[in-house]
């Protein structure tokens, strides 16, 4: 913790709230991340886990509380230039584009990255430093086997993949990981994860990590967050949290 | 553009035997094509049209009608102003430019004071189906209900001969200048970046993860309407010298342009291109040999591919 | 009681006396007075709607054709026309507009209904309760005064019907290519097309019993953006001796325009197309023969002289165009028999005359009208602008030579026939 303290802070989040009438997802929740922390949420379902991340990435509006990435304000920017700044977001479901190939699907992320304007007549087989860029993550996402195939025919293992590689194609200051391994085999599950945690890693990214599988939080993060009904409810080391005894009651029956 | 001559049976030649027969039937076949091609050209560019922004954006938009029949109207009017009964290739192709940025222009300004506020589909519907009536409105008052015409371009470029069809050039420079159109738009959709930025975000990619992925949804939205806008409006622009503008042609364009996406499949340029021929060519064989049915079958067609493809032959189930 | 009796006795006579006295007078003064304020005379035209486009300017003209009387001919009676105007916007819209005409606005006599819907709706209405001299323009077909109302008493027309139409088109290709053998045929796919397709076939076959129909087509009628280019084609591959069309409106504009670009004027020797003529010309195509009550547009406004001399010019100068069609010519043409019918009948009776007089002298009267000399036979105007001739341009004008007058004998039913045992004499006539 003390260690963080002293690197810059990357994302402020100060009372954000976001009520649905009665259901109150997040409620006045305050938040700092510096560069280079992991954090991992968990909580039970309807917690407000996704609509917090969705709160940071702009896809929807917070009520009240202000969001500042390297302090400046960034709440009313719209998602996709909060991307192009860094903050981006992977998806619980299958957010991908079906009906190209894996190849330009990391290859519009890579445009988006690379700040420079689009052209309304260059071929994009000539764009070849964007072409390097994404040949590289493809390879180093392990998908230059499927690199030309329809991502439609894929099966989901893939494109959790291949949305993890859009993500880092952006590069991404903060990444916001929800639920990476929801609904794949326990093999890929580790493969999947292993991948995820080296690039962020191997970029001394900031990371928040959703996840339901405690044995993977308690394996690959050094802090955790448990939310309950829009708050906090404890934050710390996954040793510590799980042993409190709230937290436990919260998450009973989770395979803890 | 220069005559063709295609004269494959020397005039004199008595006709023999089965060589004569199936020289018959290509050339009553070819006839078919030909006599065809117009509303061939003209189905492509109006049905994408509709298409292009449902494809794109999820959104039901029937402003192209109107901006088809101010296209029309338009190139009537300019080129009768400009032109008159002379007649030069570019200028025409010039006029038809202008028209085009005129209806993409038309389109941007209904998207962002209009249909930028209309949040369900039904909304979009009604609003834009009042919208249409506001624009033939416009129309009635701008030139009255007669038709008006300029068909200098249609009869100046002559005719040309092909197996002893007479084709007026007129059909394969409007045949050509909507397939050089989706050509391009396909191009662009699929070989540039902003092409990229679009399929992410249409009914085939994410919006979602588009957005994520840094693209700004209303300046895609935006130039989707324009592009629309733009086809829509050369449609009107490239028909209007063969079948003169008239009030009413809106009503017309959006059946055949929905019926079009019926049958050819939400968002495929090559669905468009061949539901476009069939629908014509099914349309010229009707009116010759069936007289009855000749407006009817786009209607028989379409129920018949809904019947046995619910999504249009070239179409797919969407998973929005 | 003797006194009594004797002074009612007086003042009967004296009452005697003094109407005496005020019919010498009246001998002496000759006739009524006649009101000075203007005659309001009712105008039920399309201003909206399909029917416009035939007539776009058919308002502007009923007031041109009233202010025409008043100009030059002096008025009805010395009395100013004054015209009210109304949309025929459909059948029943015409019913309550010929109620509010006759009993709101209380005018002396109607003009109008150009759709024989509207005209057929009206008729028997005017016959059993208005009783007001009425002048239909153009509208109806032959049932009107066979079918709907045969003891037609108030209701005239003006225009011809399909029956005098089709003989004269028949004729006028008789006459311009004698040796016909082959006719390709078309016309708009709707009620009319049919029938006048079916008229034409039936006529030409009496007249002419070799010839051969070898194309009939009906092409989709007011389909907006149309393209004939199928029909076109095998026109031209049945190479017939003449092409008989009926197209018209944005249709007409359309197949001329394809016909044109695809050769067929240049194909088929002789081109009848019925409705050739417009207000700027689009149909009009060299050499092709047209009727010029479809388009009066067509023949130059001097050819006929006296009233079109004057009243074509004005309609030029307001509207900019040529009267575009028949019922644009035929509203002066009315008002120039309304005119003659009432100052007949004051001059027969000396009163100012009622509704019934106009109604029973319009019959039999005979008018230079705009389109040459008309006479109102049993009820049906003789029509004079049926003539058929060839165009020709001249001087930027369309104008129409070689024009074929179609005898009356040859196409009106006379009233003691039906229209099915007229044409059954037409052969015999014919030789």
């Amino acid at each position: 913790m003390s260690n963080n303290e002293q690197k810059p802070l990357l994302i402020t989040a100060d009372k954000l709230r976001k009520y649905y009438g009665e259901v109150k997802p997040v409620n006045d929740i305050s938040l700092e991340i510096a560069q280079g922390q992991v954090l991992t949420l968990v909580g039970a379902n309807g917690a407000g886990k996704t609509t917090l991340l969705n709160l940071l990435t702009g896809l929807i509006r917070p009520d009240r509380g202000e969001i500042r990435l390297l302090g400046e304000k960034i709440t009313g920017v719209p998602p996709d230039q909060r991307a192009k700044r860094g903050i981006v977001k992977t998806f619980q479901l299958e957010h991908v584009f079906d009906d190209m190939t894996v190849f330009d699907n990391v290859r519009t992320a890579c445009f988006s990255s690379a700040g420079k304007h689009y052209s309304l007549f260059k071929d994009i087989e000539d764009e070849n430093e964007i072409n390097e860029r994404t040949g590289a993550l493809i390879e180093l996402f392990d998908l230059t086997g499927v690199r030309d195939a329809f991502v439609r025919n894929l099966g989901h293992g893939y494109k959790k993949v291949i949305d993890i590689a859009m993500c880092f194609a952006m590069k991404p200051k903060i990444l916001l990981v929800d639920e990476p391994t929801s609904g794949v085999g326990e093999e890929e599950k580790y493969k999947i994860m292993d991948l995820l945690m080296n690039q962020i890693e191997a970029n001394n990214l900031a990371a928040i990590i959703v996840e339901h599988d405690l044995h993977l939080v308690k394996e690959l993060s050094k802090e955790t967050i448990v939310m309950c009904d829009g708050e906090f409810i404890a934050r710390g080391t996954p040793d510590h949290v799980f042993s409190q005894e709230k937290v436990i009651e919260i998450l009973v029956g989770k395979g803890f | 553009m220069a005559q063709t001559i295609i004269n494959v049976v020397p005039e004199g030649t008595p006709p023999v035997g089965h060589i004569f027969e199936s020289q018959q039937m290509l050339s009553t076949f070819l006839s078919y094509i030909f006599n065809a091609l117009p509303m061939v050209s003209y189905i492509i560019m109006l049905s994408f049209s509709l298409n292009f922004i449902l494809y794109i954006s999820g959104r039901v938009s029937l402003t192209f009608a109107g901006i088809y029949l101010v296209g029309a109207y338009v190139t009537v009017s300019v080129g009768t102003y400009f032109l008159g009964q002379n007649f030069s290739l570019l200028s025409f192709i010039a006029i038809l430019l202008a028209v085009g940025l005129l209806g993409a222009a038309i389109s941007i300004v209904v998207y962002a004071t209009f249909e930028r506020f209309l949040k369900t589909d039904v909304h979009r519907m009604i609003a834009t189906s009042s919208l249409l009536m506001v624009f033939s409105g416009i129309i009635k008052i701008q030139w009255g209900t007669t038709p008006v015409t300029y068909s200098a371009p249609f009869l100046k470029m002559g005719i040309s001969e092909v197996l002893g069809n007479i084709v007026p050039n007129y059909y394969f420079f409007m045949f050509g200048f909507s397939l050089i159109l989706m050509l391009a738009l396909a191009y662009f959709l699929f070989r540039t970046a902003w092409g990229l930025r679009f399929r992410a975000t249409s009914l085939d990619g994410d919006r979602t993860m588009a957005q994520v992925c840094g693209v700004n949804q209303n300046i895609v939205t935006a130039i989707t309407f324009a592009i629309s806008g733009m086809l829509a409006a050369i449609a009107g622009g490239l028909y209007a010298p063969i079948a003169g503008a008239s009030y009413g042609i809106e009503g017309n364009a959006l059946l055949l342009a929905a019926l079009t996406i019926i049958v050819g499949g939400v968002g495929s340029i090559g669905g468009a291109v061949l539901t476009a021929f069939i629908i014509g060519i099914a349309r010229v064989i009707t009116a010759v040999e069936m007289p009855l049915f000749e407006l009817a079958i786009p209607f028989i067609i379409a129920s018949a591919v809904l019947v046995v493809r619910p999504y249009g032959i070239w179409g797919k189930e969407f998973k929005h | 009681m003797l006194v009594k009796r004797a002074g009612s006795f007086i003042v009967c006579l004296t009452v005697a006396v003094f109407m005496m006295g005020a019919m010498v007078a009246g001998a002496a003064d000759q006739k009524a007075k006649i009101p000075t304020d203007p005659i309001k005379i009712g105008f039920v035209v399309p201003l909206s709607g399909v029917a416009a486009t035939l007539s776009p300017n058919a308002g502007i003209n009923a007031e041109l054709a009233a202010e025409y009387i008043n100009k030059y001919e002096g008025g009805i009676l010395g009395r100013q026309v004054k015209p009210i105007i109304y949309d025929e916007k459909n059948a029943q819209t015409a019913v309550e507009l010929f109620g509010k005409l006759t009993e709101d606005d209380k005018v002396e006599a109607i003009l109008g209904c150009l759709s024989s819907s509207s005209g057929l709706a009206v008729a028997p209405k005017v016959e059993a309760q208005w009783k007001i001299p009425t002048l239909l323009l153009e509208s109806t077909t032959m049932a009107l005064f066979t079918k709907v109302i045969p003891n037609a008493k108030y209701v005239y027309r003006i225009g011809p019907d399909d029956v005098m139409q089709s003989i004269a088109h028949v004729t006028a290709v008789l006459k311009d290519k004698p040796d016909v053998k082959t006719i390709a045929i078309g016309a708009p796919d709707y009620e009319w097309g049919h029938d006048v397709v079916k008229r034409f076939q039936e006529i030409m076959g009496k007249f002419k019993p070799d010839v051969k129909f070898v194309y009939t087509f009906f092409h989709p009628f007011g389909e907006a953006g149309p393209n004939f280019a199928a029909y076109i084609t095998n026109v031209m591959q049945n190479k017939p001796d003449v092409y008989v069309g009926y197209s018209w409106g944005s249709d007409g504009v359309a197949w001329h325009n394809q016909a044109e670009a695809m050769g067929l004027f240049k194909a088929v020797p002789l081109v009848f197309d019925v409705f050739s003529g417009t207000a700027k010309g689009e149909m009009a195509r060299e050499g092709v023969l047209a009727e010029t009550r479809a388009g009066n547009g067509t023949f130059p406004p001097y050819i006929l002289g006296y009233p079109n001399s004057k009243f074509t010019p004005m309609i030029v100068e307001k509207t900019g165009v040529l009267p575009t069609y028949g019922m644009d010519i035929h509203m002066l043409t009315g008002l120039l028999y309304l005119k003659k019918a009432y100052e007949k009948a004051y001059d027969l009776t000396g009163q100012y005359p009622t509704f019934e007089m106009v109604a029973k002298t319009l019959d039999g009267l005979s008018v230079v009208g705009p389109d040459g000399i008309s006479s109102m036979i049993n009820h049906q105007s003789t029509a004079p602008g049926m003539a058929v001739g060839r165009l020709h341009k001249e001087k930027e004008t369309w104008v129409m030579k070689d024009l074929i007058l179609v005898p009356d004998y040859l196409r009106i039913v006379p009233p003691w026939m039906t229209v099915e045992q007229f044409i059954d004499t037409l052969d015999k006539v014919q030789k």
